[in-house]
């Protein structure tokens, strides 16, 4: 209500479909419906409200700067991503994410790849996969590792986007991505974050022939198909034997 | 006298040491704004333990570190409960805290009680809002502020927290009066969050407190605090400046010889130079031993 004012009036006009979407009963509308306006939106210049937007689109820098709408944050309080994120309890940057991604799906394609990338980054940091349970010789993607394609460049522009972000340089900058083609990126986390707190993230472009690897591993993979999927990614099969092992130890791949 | 979780509030009470006044601080917070080392070295009298603000996200910061190598006495000030709800405060996150306040040597654990988080404990989700005044709120949190102290060993401090709005039928002296009761707990008075309070429900400052138990207080928050205008209303700003508001003082003179457990003062003005704030410390010197002398 402190951050979204239409809402709050709808609220103290007693908007029972208000009231609804925010979960409230008769006895907690009646209590917000008589709270005092100018109290409810009491906040000495907009300093709550910009440390909110500060912090729920902190990991989604790139793609606000890329975007140059510096009003579009400011819309995310009003949205129905964020309303329904609170009534779920859900996470309030992933929703910001998702109202990002909403109101720039004709934005340029640098902006939508950064989105996917941040969007991608802050899922990870949040969610983890269940772990599937593997038979002896099987291996799979880890829980903790998440593939992504996204436009060829994006990598690149993101690298050159914080580099001019944290040097104070004026943006967007001279960069863009290339539709016509595709990279595939590899995120990773600790497999065991801290408890409290988000965990660090990385990023690294892979090469096609891994790329095909990983995806194949996203189901889990038997020592059987491996020699076919050998042949698809151009490598001899022990060879690849050797690469899955590699993958293992990193804890890219987790093996049963 | 050792501390015991589960002895009476009077005992607990008589366990705890007398710290002296204080002066808050939160992560990273030296980098910009006092360095409270440095007051400690100049200041002794007026920097006599640190108040760490402190979530679990951040930890301790180098500041906080080095105030406890030196052996100088803390408390520590949770930044990331909501003592309003029970789920917040689950036993991992207790276990944590616990670990956090014997690593810092804390006297004892104290914290805004209220709301810390909206949902979860997740980034953009950190507000500091009231709780609903009312009995249902005041008994949950008493549960909560009961079993925080036996799951931790650390006596808990409920503190007033700042708003503009509060909703609820009780007076916020009222509310904290209930909760201490159920919960045989001390209290931690915030006089400037009381002023902000009592501005923002149309209330004199001294309002309520007959009925706030006083000897139940433990530790006492000064800050500095800038009025500001909006809807044709005036409202109090707690910004920790280094001016508290001539209200925030009232409360304080009327409260300070009524406390007869207080064992900590707190000037919360981390944000400002030394300069700033020395005369606010000294003030605070000047009244507590005034107060200890009428007592």
């Amino acid at each position: 209500m402190q951050l979204d004012s239409r809402f709050a009036a709808r609220l103290a006009a007693r908007d029972l479909e208000a009231a609804r979407s925010a979960g409230l009963g008769a006895d907690e509308l009646a209590l917000l419906a008589a709270a005092d306006p100018a109290a409810l939106t009491a906040d000495r210049e907009g300093r709550r409200r910009a440390q909110f937007l500060r912090n729920v689109a902190g990991e989604f820098a790139l793609s606000l700067a890329a975007a140059a709408r510096p009003e579009l944050a400011e819309e995310f309080p009003a949205s129905a991503e964020l309303h329904a994120a609170v009534a779920a309890d859900g996470s309030l940057p992933l929703a910001f994410a998702l109202f990002l991604a909403a109101r720039t799906k004709t934005a340029p394609p640098l902006v939508r790849a950064l989105l996917a990338l941040e969007g991608a980054l802050a899922r990870l940091r949040r969610e983890v996969r269940p772990a599937v349970a593997l038979e002896p010789g099987q291996v799979a993607l880890a829980p903790w590792v998440e593939l992504l394609a996204v436009p060829a460049g994006t990598l690149a522009a993101a690298g050159a986007l914080r580099a001019a972000l944290d040097r104070g340089a004026p943006t967007p900058i001279g960069v863009g991505v290339a539709e016509a083609a595709t990279e595939r990126l590899l995120l990773r986390r600790a497999p065991e974050p801290p408890p409290f707190g988000l965990p660090a993230v990385e990023v690294e472009e892979l090469a096609p022939a891994l790329a095909e690897l990983l995806a194949r591993a996203a189901r889990p993979l038997g020592r059987e198909p491996r020699p076919a999927g050998a042949q698809a990614v151009e490598v001899a099969p022990a060879e690849l034997e050797e690469v899955v092992a590699g993958l293992v130890a990193e804890r890219v791949l987790v093996a049963g | 006298m050792a501390f015991d979780p589960l002895a009476p509030f009077a005992a607990r009470a008589a366990a705890l040491p007398r710290l002296g006044l204080g002066i808050s601080s939160e992560f990273g917070a030296a980098e910009h704004g006092l360095d409270p080392l440095a007051l400690r070295r100049a200041h002794p009298r007026l920097a006599q333990f640190l108040e760490v603000g402190v979530d679990l996200e951040r930890g301790i910061d180098a500041t906080a570190r080095a105030w406890c190598a030196a052996g100088w006495p803390t408390t520590h000030h949770f930044l990331d409960a909501n003592l309003e709800e029970r789920e917040s405060l689950s036993d991992a996150w207790l276990a944590a805290v616990r670990a956090q306040a014997r690593e810092l040597g804390a006297a004892w654990l104290c914290g805004d009680a209220g709301l810390w988080h909206l949902g979860p404990r997740d980034r953009g989700h950190g507000v500091l809002a009231p709780p609903i005044l009312c009995a249902d709120s005041a008994r949950e949190m008493a549960e909560n502020v009961w079993r925080m102290r036996e799951a931790t060993g650390f006596e808990v401090l409920p503190e007033n927290p700042p708003a503009h709005l509060y909703l609820g039928e009780l007076h916020l002296c009222d509310y904290f009066a209930q909760v201490a009761a159920a919960a045989d707990c001390g209290l931690l008075l915030d006089v400037a969050h009381l002023a902000i309070y009592q501005r923002a429900s149309r209330c004199a400052p001294l309002d309520g407190l007959d009925g706030y138990p006083l000897e139940r207080v433990i530790e006492i928050h000064v800050a500095g605090a800038s009025e500001f205008e909006h809807a044709g209303r005036r409202f109090v700003d707690d910004d920790h400046g280094p001016t508290p508001l001539a209200d925030t003082w009232a409360i304080l003179a009327h409260v300070l010889p009524r406390a007869p457990r207080l064992r900590a003062l707190v000037f919360e003005c981390e944000r400002n130079a030394a300069h700033e704030v020395l005369p606010g410390f000294r003030r605070l010197e000047r009244a507590w031993a005034d107060a200890a002398r009428a007592a």
